[in-house]
């Protein structure tokens, strides 16, 4: 059985109370037909399609924009341009302890993503699912923008319609008595 | 005696006045001087200093090789084992280094061929390549062959490509075709300055 909810125009935050996996390593690989870096203000511009890989998984788009700080490291990347992203998150309940895995794909026309706290803003047009492995618990969305937090596998929709299915568990029949 | 030294004596006289030409006031047409054969100066000096300076007399490279041999016809100065800095207003922008370095001083365009290793202080950035050309009247360079290009830190931001183009101080760097990897390093933890316990 299952039941379905629609939101429309409101934010909707699907806050399950949980804590990241495990420590991930930073890491993200990006593959672009052309960079062009500026050392004065740390921009590299990556156009003619790129393709960004990171431990969540990949988000494609037209062009990307990488920030780097003074020591090098990535302050954020915005991706512009028929972007879509495909991404697993996990996340442990802080309740019960088990580790849950959840599906996000997502297109928008920008996604910006911040490897210091793990975000990833979608914003324009944004249309997507996310959906627990496993389970037939899914988020379908369709809005402007979209919040993941991938540390803690959240996600906060801001003026969307979305629809969320709930897979409900039924009872477990109760054993008949023996006819004698 | 003396009278057979006189007549000896005017005997070479009157032999030289008969062998003289006749004409020897009229002007004699000179021959065509010989083509002489092409002059190919080329030195070789083992462990020599690379120099380069632009049309102001400002240096733009300077540097030390293993050794070098230099064409004079080609103007074309060539230095196995070099390692040299460019400069800019007499600062050091880069330096760099390769089994192989050709240094044009007629158009001030440096050849490194080999294992290319470049670094720019100011930037934090570095390449490798297979070549590189130094173009330094456009300061600029322009680098082939398993290109990569290189800003580490705490962070390390790496970029492998087929080619670069960038300015000679690196601080911007234009690649066709790139795999980026950007990988943070974790903070390292703080060593404790006492002994365990005790604070």
């Amino acid at each position: 059985m299952r039941n379905a909810v629609m939101l429309a125009g409101l934010v909707l935050l699907l806050a399950a109370p949980s804590q990241p996996a495990t420590q991930q390593f930073r890491e993200v690989r990006i593959q672009a037909g052309l960079m062009d870096y500026d050392g004065n203000t740390r921009v590299a511009h990556c156009t003619k399609g790129v393709h960004m890989k990171t431990s969540e998984g990949t988000v494609d788009s037209n062009e990307a924009v990488i920030t780097l700080d003074q020591a090098n490291r990535v302050i954020k990347i915005e991706a512009k341009g028929n972007v879509k992203s495909d991404l697993t998150v996990e996340a442990k309940d802080a309740k019960t302890g088990e580790v849950k895995r959840r599906l996000v794909n997502s297109t928008s026309d920008e996604a910006n993503y911040t490897p210091s706290d793990q975000q990833l803003i979608l914003q324009g047009n944004v249309k997507g699912f996310a959906q627990e492995v496993g389970t037939q618990n899914k988020l379908d969305l369709t809005g402007k923008k979209a919040t993941i937090l991938l540390r803690e596998a959240r996600y906060i929709v801001e003026d969307a319609d979305a629809t969320f299915t709930e897979e409900v568990k039924e009872p477990p029949a109760e054993p008949k008595a023996e006819s004698k | 005696m003396s009278g057979r030294i006189i007549g000896l004596a005017a005997l070479l006289l009157a032999l030289c006045a008969c062998g003289s030409p006749r004409h020897s006031s009229r002007p004699q047409p000179k021959p065509a001087p010989e083509p002489k054969p092409e002059e190919k100066i080329k030195v070789t000096v083992k462990g020599g200093e690379l120099v380069l300076s632009d049309q102001q007399g400002q240096r733009v490279l300077e540097g030390e090789a293993d050794s070098m041999t230099y064409d004079a016809e080609r103007k074309l100065g060539t230095f196995q084992h070099g390692r040299c800095a460019f400069l800019e207003k007499g600062k050091v922008v880069t330096v760099a280094q390769s089994p192989l370095i050709t240094i044009n001083y007629q158009s001030n365009q440096v050849t490194m061929t080999g294992d290319v290793v470049a670094r720019s202080e100011a930037h934090h950035s570095a390449f490798r390549a297979d070549q590189a050309v130094w173009d330094t009247k456009q300061k600029r360079v322009h680098a082939t062959g398993n290109v990569r290009f290189l800003r580490d830190q705490r962070g390390t931001y790496s970029v492998v490509g087929p080619s670069l183009d960038a300015d000679t101080e690196l601080r911007r760097v234009v690649m066709p075709k790139v795999r980026i990897r950007m990988v943070e390093v974790p903070a390292a933890p703080r060593l404790r300055s006492g002994p365990k316990g005790r604070r």
